[in-house]
């Protein structure tokens, strides 16, 4: 593939460029940064890959923002034979036209899909691999492209390396579809995929699905053979139920037989039964009789013994009558004297109560007239002169005199001193008005607080002046005298000691008001001083009363003592006599009661005697009765006439025991009986089954038998569709991925054919740069894994960037050394070697230019000088 | 003495499913079964016959829905002749019989006989058909022995009933439900029965149409060991001679294609073959292929297989007895682009697909793959 012309307009940064490339050799397209290099290359790309309608975000990006143009790509390229110009407009009118300018259909032109799918085609028909393997785009990182794809590197290195060049064209892509065939069925690690999977799974599920329709219908099996088995049980029981139904006809004749002789013995024994009542009461009725009589003698025995009871208890009743009337008259004479105590002690605590009265009347007399002295006291007290002098003022008044004196000793003490001595003799001084008498060795002196002046008559006037501050200390010692003296003024005392003898009589005075006022409370104990008023007021009322309430015939004792005495003496009285009549009392009610008991004995006996007279003549009577209706003699007849119709129904009934015996009546009955449960039990048997059978019918009914079986013939069809499915996916599949295996098997080994003839080329060109020791290791797939230089072998991964990125270009270029010029593709290098040192750069420049001479090289750069060597290239600014 | 004309026929299996017919053909095959017996009253009416009697396995099973049971009744009814119907081994009397449901009793029209009890029905003056019904499904004796018992060589035409295997061609002899031939050939002997009408066997017996005793087959085939289409067997009675004549009222058949293919010819004939068999739409094909092809014969026979399985009523390989082998020619990949490594791949493959290992029809498929891939097959 050549490429001989490239034009694009309003792409990405591009308004409009059109660049034409030599046929051969090397082109050096120069451009600042941004002016859109790499945009040529993916422009050629689009115009390739898109068809005019696509939206793809290669083309919407491509836009111009804000430009409503269209975006469009022109290429004018060789592949083989064939030269045509391919134009494709997008977004805007899109449009597509391939123009065939030589080679076999020259002259035609294409549009729309038509040009696009037969560009396709034709560009299908250069070694694509081979034109993606051999770019160097800065962008896209230092990596050695898939050359293993490129079917013109393969023929080229199949002939270099000797082997009969076979058209593989198509088996990369070959492989390719063999790969999709296999995704059909498998992963990308080739596990079974969902598909595959899916079918499996749908397999299983449908032979999951037709074992449970074949359970279901197994189920509706298992039904028909219970009621099959059901009916043959209900034949058997049904033939059982007939034969014994058969014996039991038999058997019901027999007992027909038994029972007739039964009912004549039965008819015997209700005979029998009426003897023997007739037996039974003519017994009852002797009996009777004789009971009649001996009440009869009971009751005259009764009577007697009756009559002699009341005698004697009369008798018994007359001294207790006595003694009840005896102790009823003891009984009131204590019940008098008890009154008469009980007054007497009411009289006696009435007096001692009212000596109590007078006494007490006295003392309250008393008390109210020592309270009244008091009261006098108090006032005379209270009403003496007060003074305002207390404890404080005192105090207050010593303080300001304390410090009056203070400061006027301060006064002098702080003063200087005047001091005269009279030498030899006494002397006269004169000081203001006075003069004294100083006398030998005894000096006089003065403070000099004040303008002091001494005379020594006649001789001398010592004036001496204080010294300065003194004016100070005699203020302070003036205030505080005169605060001393406004004190007294105010207090109205002359002296500290006046004021205090004035506080002292201040301080008795209320120590007598205090002892008054303690002696009234004393008085009073706690008593209301108007209480008292009226309890002398309500006693003297009492007293007076009782003096005219009292009888004046009896003395009142003397004192209150004698009349407790008296009370006492009354109660003690009081109590002895109702002790007495409290006895008195007790007797007089158990008299009571003895005589109540024994009036009632005797009443009660009183009525028994006349009962027992009525029962004594109705007995006489009914006994007469009886007689006079059936003699004694007739009783006894019909009782002995009664026990001989009693033997002869025994006999006759003894006589059908005997016959029933020879019937074998017993065994009979019972058979009858057996063979009646049997005939029931088998009837509830056959019912029971009968019922199970309709019960199972109508289960076999309700199972929808037909949908069971069409849901299994479904479900068997489902199977069998499932398993052909699972088993073409399977055949298929192992068929996929073992033709993948084996191409990629061969693949490997072929690859390892290619190996050397790559490795010499990689090699030769790479010693024009580095110099002859220089050798690469290349593996299968056609990467180098390691490069030796200077004797140092070192993987790909381990080298510099520079040395990485001179290696992958080495590769490219001896890639294109190696393939056929016909099959050849531009080599296209964007911004390459910006790591590689001059030297390097030089020499790599010449390798560049060999492969120039065999095919298009298309050198994109923004640095020219890094490639001013290539002498003999094509250059372009752009 | 007196004559009778009738038709026999027996295990019709009402309701049968044959799992490998997917889609439309299963109903078809369903509602043909049914047609099938209008047309045997086509023949009957045609040929004369009294009646048909059907010796058994009238249904597949008890479980038919309504409808399957009234369309088949409603066919039956069209025949216009009494149609006796014998209980087989498929649906026996008994409980849950579909002779016992309510569908079976309330739709069946009055030319339809259920012959439920063992022993001789009168069919017309003279005629009788002794009739041995499966009373259960697992019945413990000869099924149809009991019904000779107490017959008479007494002038009147007796034609048996029956079903089940004949212990001439049953395999498993020791079986309790075998059909004993002696009773039959004694009674045919001493003239109490004249004509055996047997079900069970779906291919007809014996082949030539002789004797006393025969299967007629189903009327339609039911499997791959049934060569042929169904048959019904007309039979005629005089009390001296027995003439039965055979008529084929199928339409659908089973055919198992074994060929042998070893080249371009061998699949051209078998196309040219399957051109020729109709209707396609009820065969049912199953092939058996042996032999070995190349990469074109057989993606031929592929495409073949594929166009004619959409017209067949079920076209599929038997697997087990298949033994195809597929290898590429010496130059057949040579013509296709396929150089290179790929080429050796297919010789690799080639090798594998003629040995003998377990490997080898994987092989062959993964050829086949590979000349599809590459374009052989269009060519």
């Amino acid at each position: 593939m050549k490429l001989h012309r490239l034009k694009l307009e309003n792409f990405r940064g591009v308004t409009a460029r059109e660049i034409v490339f030599p046929d051969a050799g090397v082109v050096v397209l120069t451009g600042r940064n941004e002016i859109g290099k790499t945009s040529m290359i993916d422009a050629l790309d689009a115009l390739i890959e898109l068809p005019d309608n696509s939206k793809h975000k290669k083309i919407t990006a491509a836009k111009p923002a804000g430009r409503d143009v269209p975006v469009l790509v022109e290429a004018e390229f060789s592949i083989g034979t064939t030269r045509a110009i391919y134009t494709k407009q997008w977004l805007k009118r899109p449009s597509t036209t391939l123009e065939y300018i030589s080679g076999p259909r020259s002259g035609h032109k294409l549009t729309s899909r038509e040009a696009h799918d037969a560009a396709e085609q034709l560009w299908g028909g250069a070694d694509t691999a081979l034109w993606k393997a051999l770019r160097f785009m800065q962008a896209g990182g230092l990596t050695q492209n898939a050359l293993t794809d490129s079917a013109a590197l393969r023929r080229a290195l199949e002939c270099h390396a000797g082997q009969a060049q076979g058209d593989d064209r198509e088996v990369a892509s070959l492989l390719e579809r063999v790969r999709a065939e296999g995704d059909k069925y498998w992963t990308s690690t080739r596990k079974k995929n969902a598909k595959y999977l899916q079918a499996e799974t749908d397999c299983r599920a449908a032979e999951a699905a037709a074992a449970e329709a074949a359970e279901e219908l197994r189920g509706i099996a298992v039904v028909e053979e219970e009621l099959a088995e059901l009916t043959e049980e209900i034949t058997a029981t049904g033939r059982k139920l007939g034969t014994a139904r058969a014996e039991k006809t038999e058997l019901d004749r027999a007992a027909a037989e038994i029972e007739a002789v039964q009912r004549q013995r039965q008819e015997a024994q209700r005979r029998k039964d009426a003897a023997q009542g007739e037996l039974d009461r003519a017994r009852e009725r002797t009996a009777r009789r004789a009971e009649l009589v001996a009440a009869l003698t009971a009751d005259e025995e009764r009577s007697a013994a009756l009559a002699e009871e009341l005698q004697a208890c009369e008798t018994e009743l007359t001294p207790v009558r006595e003694h009840a009337a005896e102790a009823e008259e003891r009984r009131t004479a204590a019940q008098a004297a008890v009154q008469e105590a009980r007054a007497a002690h009411r009289s006696a605590r009435e007096d001692r109560r009212h000596l109590d009265d007078v006494e007490r009347h006295r003392r309250v007399l008393e008390i109210l007239d020592s309270l009244e002295a008091v009261r006098a006291q108090l006032a005379e007290l209270r009403s003496r002169p007060g003074t305002e002098v207390d404890e404080d003022v005192l105090d207050e008044l010593e303080r300001a005199e304390r410090a009056a004196e203070t400061a006027e000793a301060e006064l002098a003490a702080g003063s200087a001193r005047v001091e005269l001595t009279a030498l030899g003799r006494a002397r006269p001084i004169t000081r203001g008005d006075a003069t004294e008498e100083i006398a030998p060795d005894e000096p006089w002196s003065v403070p000099v607080t004040d303008e002091v002046e001494v005379e020594i008559p006649g001789e001398w006037r010592l004036r001496v002046f204080p010294e300065q501050g003194i004016a100070a200390r005699r203020d302070a010692a003036r205030t505080a005298r005169e605060r001393f003296t406004a004190l007294l003024a105010r207090h109205g005392v002359g002296s500290v000691a006046e004021a205090r003898a004035e506080w002292r009589a201040a301080q008795e005075l209320a120590q007598q008001v205090r002892e008054a006022v303690a002696q009234r409370d004393r008085l009073l104990d706690g008593e209301d001083e108007s209480r008292l008023r009226d309890d002398r007021d309500r006693l003297a009322a009492a007293i007076e009363q009782y003096g005219d309430r009292r009888d004046r015939d009896a003395p009142l004792p003397e004192t209150a003592a004698a009349a407790q005495e008296t009370v006492e003496a009354t109660e003690a009285a009081l109590t002895e006599t109702e002790d007495t009549a409290l006895h008195a009392e007790a007797a007089a009610q158990a008299a009571r009661s003895a005589l109540e008991s024994a009036q009632t004995t005797l009443h009660s006996l009183q009525g028994a005697a006349l009962e027992q007279e009525r029962a004594l003549t109705g007995s006489r009577t009914r006994l007469e009765d009886a007689r006079r209706e059936v003699p004694d003699q007739d009783l006894n007849r019909a009782a002995t006439a009664a026990a001989e119709a009693l033997a002869a129904v025994q006999a006759e009934i003894d006589g059908h025991e005997a016959a029933l015996a020879g019937l074998d009546a017993d065994r009979v009955l019972a058979d009858q009986q057996h063979v009646t449960d049997e005939i029931e039990g088998l009837e509830s048997l056959l019912g029971e089954r009968r019922g199970r059978h309709q019960s199972l019918a109508g289960r076999l009914e309700g199972m929808g038998r037909d949908r069971v079986q069409l849901a299994h013939d479904q479900a068997e069809t489902r199977l069998e569709a499932a398993r052909r499915h699972l088993a073409g996916i399977e055949r298929r599949a192992e068929a996929a991925l073992l033709l993948e295996r084996t191409l990629l098997e061969h693949r490997e080994r072929a690859h390892a054919q290619y190996v050397q003839p790559f490795r010499t080329e990689v090699e030769h060109l790479g010693r024009s740069v580095y110099g002859p020791d220089f050798e690469v290791q290349v593996s299968g797939s056609l990467e180098v894994e390691q490069r030796k230089l200077d004797g140092d072998w070192l993987p790909f991964a381990a080298l510099s960037t520079g040395a990485k990125e001179q290696l992958v270009i080495l590769i490219r270029l001896a890639t294109a050394l190696l393939v056929d010029p016909e099959d050849g593709v531009p080599v296209l290098l964007d911004d390459a070697l910006g790591h590689s040192d001059p030297q390097r750069l030089r020499r790599l420049a010449s390798a560049i230019t060999t492969a120039g001479e065999r095919t298009q090289v298309i050198v994109l750069t923004s640095n020219p000088e890094r490639f001013a060597n290539l002498r003999e290239a094509h250059r372009i600014e752009m | 003495m007196t004559s009778i004309r009738f038709l026999h026929t027996s295990d019709w299996q009402l309701g049968m499913t044959r799992h490998y017919l997917e889609g439309e053909a299963q109903s078809r095959y369903t509602g043909d079964r049914v047609e099938t017996i209008r047309r045997i009253g086509e023949l009957a009416r045609a040929r004369g016959c009294a009646f048909v009697v059907v010796a058994g396995d009238v249904f597949e099973h008890a479980n038919l829905s309504r409808r399957d049971v009234g369309r088949a009744l409603d066919a039956m009814s069209a025949v216009g002749l009494p149609v006796y119907l014998l209980p087989g081994n498929h649906d026996p009397l008994g409980p849950g019989s579909i002779y016992a449901q309510d569908a079976f009793r309330h739709l069946k029209p009055d030319n339809v006989v259920l012959l439920d009890e063992v022993g001789p029905w009168p069919v017309t003056a003279g005629v009788e058909l002794v009739a041995a019904p499966w009373r259960s499904k697992r019945p413990d004796a000869d099924p149809v022995a009991p019904a000779l018992e107490g017959l008479d060589a007494d002038g009147t035409l007796r034609v048996v009933v029956g079903h089940g295997m004949l212990d001439e061609l049953d395999p498993d002899r020791a079986s309790q439900v075998t059909v004993r031939r002696a009773p039959l050939d004694e009674a045919l002997a001493r003239g109490a029965i004249h004509y055996v009408a047997l079900g069970d066997r779906h291919i007809r017996w014996p082949e030539d149409d002789r004797g006393a005793i025969h299967y007629s087959g189903t009327h339609e085939s039911t499997g791959f060991r049934e060569p042929g289409r169904g048959h019904v067997l007309e039979v005629a009675l005089d009390g001296g001679t027995v003439e039965v004549t055979s008529h084929e009222v199928g339409q659908w058949e089973h055919r198992v294609l074994e060929r042998q293919l070893d080249g371009a010819d061998d699949v051209g004939t078998l196309r040219a073959e399957l051109a020729a068999l109709t209707p396609k739409e009820r065969i049912i094909l199953k092939t058996v292929f042996t032999g070995t092809l190349n990469l074109s014969e057989s993606s031929e026979l592929d495409g073949l297989l594929e166009q004619q399985a959409e017209v067949f009523a079920s076209l599929n390989a038997w697997e087990r007895h298949t033994d195809l082998v597929v290898v590429p020619d010496e130059h057949e990949f040579e013509d296709l682009d396929v150089g290179g490594y790929a080429a050796d791949a297919v010789t690799e493959l080639r090798e594998l697909a003629g040995s003998e290992s377990e490997d080898a029809p994987a092989a062959g498929d993964a050829l086949r793959l590979l000349y599809r891939l590459v374009g052989g097959a269009t060519r």
